[in-house]
């Protein structure tokens, strides 16, 4: 016990030494403190990491993981993809490596897929407009009410206006669906089945061999590539396997790397992949053409034998004075030096292409499809078969090719065809439009749209034609622009939620087959258009419903597919043929099919594989690819006439050119954020519209980098922010189409700038004039 | 005799890239990386492990693009390894830089120490919309707010090799068997990928190829990405 | 004895005793700040580093530039307690508690912005458990713990005498306080022999520790191999740019509290003549390193740097670049290089320039190198926002806060040094200076003997 007179220590206490705490205890206290402390901040940081920490108030739900096979339906190629599913949910998907076409490859779009089929703005159930077209408002009906509203509908116009008044417009991207559509409507009683343009560019092969639809080009033989502003490595036809031919092409995987020369207006991401950007006015390719051929015909450096043999209207005929063989016409009208000041190509550089274009064996000119403003493009794409047919590789190794048709099994016939020669059906586009617009030669009573967005687009079809049309139904993923001038709006169901068939690669000669089949349930009360379409067909009885008798769209598609069970040649898709695909005779193997297996086996082995394929092509079959009346390949009249002149206007001296990029060339990509993500080719201008123009051009009008500036035609103007682009002509700018959805999703309405609005109302090239805002 | 651990590379071959950015695409699917928006791609902020670099060379006419996919070179002799306080980015045997989530404070040192900028940081809680919650890959983690990420290689497909070859008693095969996410999607077929130590393999082979070549090479990083120039 | 003491020194004491209406505006004020800077941050808590300006590629903004400001400013302390002390300057003495109080304080700043920065700082505590110790921010942490702790207890230990001081005199509510901090000082022979020993230990060691301490907050950066932040000068660069930075904040609080506390008769001109002499021998030493480091880069030419220093001199940081030249060197110069206005007047506003101007010096240091990545992608760009410019300005406030209480719970001039200055000072000083002259120094008698009376009030017979 311590003596008040002790200190702490037991020590005595000096005198003035204050009580208190003494050292040692401060120590300790100190000690006991810091412990306190930090126990206390742990314990605090602790909690606070739990609060911090992700949460989920749900997890998605749990389940076996399995695969499926599926088709893409971003775009006309349709790749084949395998889909990860845990449960019921797609959580991967990746490209079909036994897929001809994209062999394992997915583009971004396709890689995007899933953000459509989980998109919050998808339609989820039957919709009824209620209300202007300009300010709908939308009523949920169930599916029964939707397809008794269809149905009364139908039979209320076969007893009045008629039913060859009904049509039907498809964006392609959903085969299955519009075969089922146009067999409804024609056992209906309507030819009236309408193909976007959009989806099915090129039309040279229907000019010169009268075959439409089944162009295909041979990139991966060919040794030298003329394009002609073709998007090859952005959109066109087939964009995966594009990427990956022209990619072998110049690999030189046959030995010889291959020369891409890439003919335009802008410094595109193929005309930088190309070995040469040509500079060409804008729109004068098809006047290049016809130089490069003057070039070929005047000294003698093109396929004489072929042009002798399978071409028509090469040499004058002697008994018509007033038509001109290519020949003279290519002779007078297109000499270098004319050609030089058209386009801006200079003459030396046209000869050289062309004996580049000569020497080079195989070489292939390859034209750019539609595009929008360009009215010359049926001169362009005349040119360019005219170029091939000299090159001499029609229907040869590394040219233009026609596609086969798969030996799918036909439907039963149906038994009463609508009579076009009475009522003249609709055939495309503008032809609808003018229908619409002007009732002639009647007014469509009716109008189904499948996953087609044409009001958006540089379509004929307006929206006041469109609101003529008493009765539209539209078959929508999401609410586009032109749905919103629907009466009816159905939710369709993606690729990966419906059976899928693509009879054909766009543009690949190869002849395949792919099946998709539904990886997961339909997202919310949506229903693929076909089985929609058969449900249809049921309630309406009759005919119809005897045309149609099949209880879901994938019955009759393995119907389809036993046609190819018979076939003498072909297998389903395969490790063989994706191992040995790199060896370029493997072309003529025999490729006999396998006949043991049994029929329904064959058919769930080709759905389990994703498809059937036939590599086999017999080159130089003329008969079969020349269909014209004279059996030859006919070198277009139109060719002789003068080309579209250039366009200038007064106070507008700058071209418009419109370009597509590849992640907005889906028509519902706008809507998915990984492809707002990426979009802006080749540099990265995301989620906005912007406008290229050449350094020095803006430099001239007082514009820097960024700069808000106003582009403005005599139609209309919009405001974009201006990026200063080493690959954009002097005379011409640039905008990307994709942007300035004013519906679709949250994602895309109200984002950008949509530049067809530019052009000019009667059609033809769109001039502009900028100025800073 | 070779090493027994294999050591993960990709070679990218920059004359067959066309620059669609399908592996950016792929990549984000995969990993689990959320949907950015303008404001976020506007302010520098947008994650994506894997991103294509364009830069536009010379002057009208004479312009020349020139694409160069970017992504985590996994170097041999990492930066961001040396660099993080508390060890959260590391350098496995196999290979592969990974990044440990749950150890990560937010320093950002690696980000800033690393020379190809290919360090992303999640500024925010990275958020879905809720509809896009059901297509998530559950084979990789989401990362919470203020923690770094970048490419691991999908190991996550790495560890499914591994698990299906311990099952069948062997060693994962040093090519197409573990594939990353870009490599699979490219439409191209501009990348290889596979074990850089096994000779036979073609991304070996292309490693030595005369067009190959290492992004900034002379600071010493030893990047396991290679590429391959373009050959006009 | 006693009361003429406190008389002489009474004014020391007024601060502690009385408090104006202009002291509680200011706590007002700065509590204010401090709270708003709270709100800011727990709006960064709750949504993640985003509310702030950064981005990729500029990771690093206000937070680390303020980090190495504050660590910066907190080797005032040092220089002037330890080095002043070890050289036996006699001018020290008013200077010193002030000096001290800013290195304690300003450090917890100077981490704390470590914490604002970090993404998780709920797992600030990895950086024990986890230790990396190849990383330089773990050499940093461990660095500024040392410093921290080093300098807390020289504070403390030169604190004691006037602790117990207080202790006698002041009765109300901090009573309990110095009773416990006092630890039983009586003034004896012993314990201030303890006492000398432990100040001339801790003054030895906390100078290694302190140049250790910006070496490595340099380190963080020059380790990296980022162009214009891995070179070798930046160790001895930051070093003395944090000394010039301490000397400035030490001088503005020399003539704030001077002027608030009336305390001319103990700050006098002599004092601000020579650090304001010291000033300008930072100054030009650091403009020396600073030139030394751009003539390098300049004269390498290499591309990488060269887009950083570009952007510095002619570019988008050109602004802060030359205010910081101007800042740092041609005012403190023009001012510090003539007598007539190296006065206190002029010393003020070389001061405040020189601080603005080393803050200035540590942003175009952080951010311009990450603007400019090696790969050629756009060049990034960095604003600060609300969030960081609020923080700023609550850590200022915070630091000025937690100093102006020290104000009023311990004196802000040593009490016990000046009284030991006054009363053995002169003494030491004498003999010292025999020492050196030859001779006998003019002198003719024996030295007198030193009569070692212990401390001041303290001083009692040893019976």
């Amino acid at each position: 016990m311590k003596h008040p007179a002790e200190n702490q220590s037991g020590l005595p206490r000096r005198d003035g030494e204050q009580p208190g705490i003494a050292r040692r205890d401060f120590l300790k206290l100190a000690g006991a403190g810091t412990v306190a402390a930090a126990v206390a901040s742990a314990a605090v940081a602790h909690a606070v990491s739990g609060a911090l920490e992700v949460r989920e108030d749900e997890f998605p739900q749990g389940g076996p993981e399995s695969a499926a096979v599926s088709l893409c339906g971003m775009c006309p190629q349709r790749c084949s993809m395998t889909v990860r599913k845990i449960g019921d949910r797609a959580v991967a998907v990746k490209g079909n490596p036994l897929d001809p076409g994209n062999r394992g490859g997915l583009c971004p779009v396709g890689q995007a897929t899933l953000q459509l089929v989980y998109n919050p703005d998808r339609v989820r159930s039957p919709l009824l407009r209620e209300g202007d077209a300009n300010a709908p408002r939308w009523r949920e009906i169930s599916w029964a009410e939707a397809i008794a509203l269809i149905k009364s509908r139908l039979e209320a116009i076969r007893s009045g206006p008629g039913a060859h008044t009904v049509a039907a417009i498809g964006d392609g991207t959903s085969e299955l669906a519009g075969v089922m559509m146009a067999r409804l409507l024609r056992a209906f009683g309507s030819a009236n089945f309408i193909a976007d343009e959009s989806a099915q560019p090129s039309h040279g092969q229907d000019l010169t061999q009268a075959i439409s639809g089944r162009v295909a080009y041979d990139f991966e033989n060919s040794r030298y590539i003329l394009s002609f502003a073709a998007p090859l490595l952005e959109s066109w036809m087939s964009p995966v396997r594009q990427m990956r031919d022209i990619a072998d092409f110049r690999a030189g995987w046959l030995g010889e790397r291959g020369k891409l020369v890439q003919i335009g207006s802008r410094l595109s991401p193929t005309a930088a992949k190309a070995d040469e950007w040509i500079r060409v006015n804008p729109g004068t390719e098809g006047v290049l053409a016809l130089g490069i051929a003057g070039v070929l015909v005047r000294y003698h450096l093109y396929d004489a034998g072929f042009v002798k043999e399978h071409v028509a209207g090469f040499e004058n005929l002697p008994e018509e004075k007033s038509a001109r063989g290519l020949r003279e016409v290519v002779l007078q009208d297109y000499d270098t030096a004319k050609v030089a000041a058209i386009t801006g190509v200079s003459g030396e550089v046209i000869v050289r292409l062309a004996h580049e274009f000569a020497q080079m064996r195989p070489a292939l000119a390859v034209p750019p499809g539609a595009r929008p403003g360009r009215q010359d493009d049926g001169f362009l794409e005349a040119a360019v078969q005219a170029l091939n047919a000299l090159s001499g590789v029609i229907d040869q190794p590394g040219g233009v090719l026609v596609s086969r048709e798969p030996p799918l099994a036909a439907w039963a016939p149906i038994k009463s065809q609508p009579d076009e020669a009475k009522q003249p059906p609709l055939r495309n586009a503008s032809e609808f439009a003018a229908a619409a617009g002007g009732g002639h030669p009647y007014l469509p009573s009716a109008l189904f749209m499948l996953g087609t967005n044409p009001l958006f687009g540089s379509s004929p079809i307006r929206p006041e034609a469109l609101d003529r049309i008493p009765f539209k139904v539209s078959f929508a993923t999401l609410l586009d622009e032109t749905s919103a001038h629907a009466d009816l709006v159905l939710p369709d169901c993606t690729s990966l939620e419906r059976w899928e068939i693509r009879t054909a690669i766009p543009g690949y000669a190869l002849t395949s087959v792919a099946v998709g089949s539904p990886a997961i349930t339909p997202c919310y009360d949506s229903r693929p258009a076909a089985q929609v379409i058969l449900e249809l067909a049921k309630a309406m009885g009759g005919e119809v419903a005897g045309a149609l008798a099949w209880s879901d769209p994938g019955q009759a598609l393995k119907e389809m597919l036993m046609g190819l069970h018979g076939a003498a040649h072909g297998e389903i898709f395969s490790e063989r043929f994706r191992r040995e695909y790199t060896r370029p005779e493997m072309r003529a193997w025999s490729w006999l099919a396998d006949a043991s297996m049994k029929p329904d086996e064959f058919v769930e082995l080709v759905v389990k594989r994703g498809g059937w394929l036939d590599p086999r092509y017999s080159f130089g079959d003329y008969a079969s690819v020349l269909k014209t009346r004279s059996g030859k390949f006919e070198m277009p009249e139109l060719l002789g006439s003068a080309p579209p002149a250039a366009v200038t206007r007064a106070g507008y001296p700058l071209d418009l050119n419109f370009f597509q990029p590849m992640a907005l060339m889906s028509t519902m990509g706008a809507n998915l954020p990984y492809l707002q993500e990426v979009a802006g080719a080749p540099e990265d201008w995301p989620w906005d519209s912007y406008i290229e123009i050449n350094p020095a051009t803006a430099a001239a009008l007082g514009i820097e980098d960024g700069d808000w500036v106003i582009a403005e035609s005599p139609t209309a103007h919009v405001e974009l922010q201006a990026h200063l682009y080493a690959g954009a002509m002097p005379n011409v700018v640039n905008i990307p189409l994709g942007q300035g959805h004013t519906a679709l999703g949250h994602w895309a309405s109200g984002r950008g700038v949509n530049p067809l609005k530019l052009l000019p109302v009667g059609g033809g090239p769109a001039t502009v004039r900028i100025a800073k805002r | 005799m070779g090493q027994s651990m294999p050591r993960w590379g990709m070679v990218i071959d920059l004359d067959r890239c066309s620059g669609c950015r399908g592996c950016v695409v792929a990549c984000k699917q995969e990993n689990n990386i959320a949907p950015s928006t303008q404001e976020q791609a506007e302010s520098s902020r947008m994650i994506s492990w894997i991103n294509v670099i364009t830069v536009v060379e010379g002057d009208y006419p004479d312009t020349k693009v020139r694409l160069l996919p970017m992504l985590c070179q996994q170097c041999e002799n990492p930066p961001c390894v040396r660099v993080c306080p508390v060890g959260a980015t590391q350098k496995s045997l196999q290979g592969i830089v990974g990044q440990i989530y749950p150890r990560c404070i937010g320093c950002r040192y690696c980000a800033s120490a690393c020379p190809y900028q290919v360090k992303y940081f999640n500024w925010f809680k990275p958020s879905w919309p809720r509809e896009f919650e059901q297509s998530r890959n559950p084979s990789v983690c989401v990362r919470p707010k203020g923690v770094i990420e970048k490419c691991t290689f999908c190991v996550q497909r790495l560890q499914r090799a591994r698990d299906q070859a311990a099952f069948e008693g062997r060693k994962v095969r040093s090519e197409g068997e573990y594939v990353p996410a870009c490599v699979e999607s490219c439409p191209a077929k501009a990348m290889y990928f596979g074990d850089l130590e096994d000779r036979s393999t073609q991304v070996a082979h292309l490693a030595r190829d005369v067009r190959a070549f290492r992004v900034m090479d002379e600071l010493g990083t030893g990047p396991n990405v290679i590429y391959l120039k373009e050959s006009t | 004895m006693e009361n003429r003491d406190s008389e002489q020194d009474a004014i020391l004491f007024e601060p502690l005793l009385k408090t104006g209406p202009g002291y509680w505006l200011l706590i007002f004020v700065l509590v204010s700040t401090v709270l708003w800077g709270g709100y800011a941050y727990m709006t960064q808590f709750r949504l993640g580093l985003g509310v702030t300006g950064l981005n990729r590629p500029v990771f690093w903004g206000f937070y680390i530039t303020n980090f190495v400001f504050f660590v910066g400013i907190s080797h005032a302390g040092t220089l002037i307690s330890a080095i002043l002390r070890l050289c036996q300057a006699e001018w020290r003495r008013p200077i010193t508690r002030m000096a001290e109080a800013i290195t304690v304080l300003v450090l917890f700043f100077g981490a704390g912005n470590i914490l604002l920065d970090l993404g998780r700082p709920d797992r600030v505590l990895y950086m024990f458990r986890y230790a990396h110790l190849t990383s330089p921010l773990m050499w940093d942490c461990i660095s500024i713990t040392i410093y921290l702790c080093g300098s807390t207890t020289y504070l403390y230990v030169a604190m004691i005498p006037d602790i117990a001081l207080l202790r006698d005199r002041i009765t109300d509510w901090r009573q309990p306080i110095y009773q416990v901090l006092a630890l039983g000082w009586n003034g004896s022979h012993e314990q201030e022999r303890r006492l000398q020993t432990a100040i001339a230990i801790l003054a030895i060691a906390v100078i290694p520790i302190a140049v250790s301490v910006h070496t490595v907050v340099s380190w963080v950066f020059a380790m990296t191999i980022q162009p214009m932040w891995h070179s070798s000068i930046f160790g001895p660069y930051f070093v003395v740019g944090a000394i010039y930075s301490g000397i400035a904040a030490l001088m503005l609080a020399m003539i704030l509290l001077r002027k608030i506390y009336h305390l001319e008769d103990y700050l006098k001109e002599i004092h601000f003549e020579y650090l304001g002499q010291l000033m300008l021998a930072m100054c030009l030493l650091w403009f020396y390193f600073t030139f030394a480091e751009y003539l390098t880069a300049f004269y390498g030419h290499e591309p990488v740097e060269m887009s950083i220093f570009w952007a510095k001199v002619t570019g988008h940081y050109a602004p802060y670049f030359w205010t910081m030249v101007v800042t740092d060197l041609v005012i403190p110069l023009a001012i510090l290089c003539n007598r007539k206005t190296r006065k206190i007047p002029g010393i003020a506003v070389a001061s405040v320039s020189v601080c603005i101007g080393m803050w200035l010096e540590r942003f175009t240091i952080v951010v311009p190198t990450l603007v400019n990545p090696r790969l050629p992608w756009a060049r990034g760009s960095y604003a600060p926002s609300w969030v960081e410019i609020s923080l700023f300005a609550a850590f200022i406030a915070g630091f000025i806060l937690l100093y102006a209480i020290f104000v009023k719970l311990f004196p802000i001039i040593s009490i016990w040094e000046i009284r030991e200055g006054r009363e053995q000072g002169v003494a030491e000083v004498t003999e010292r200076l025999r020492g050196y002259l030859p001779g006998d120094a003019g002198l003719d008698q024996p030295a007198k003997a030193v009569p070692l009376t212990g401390f001041g009030p303290w001083t009692r017979e040893i019976k």
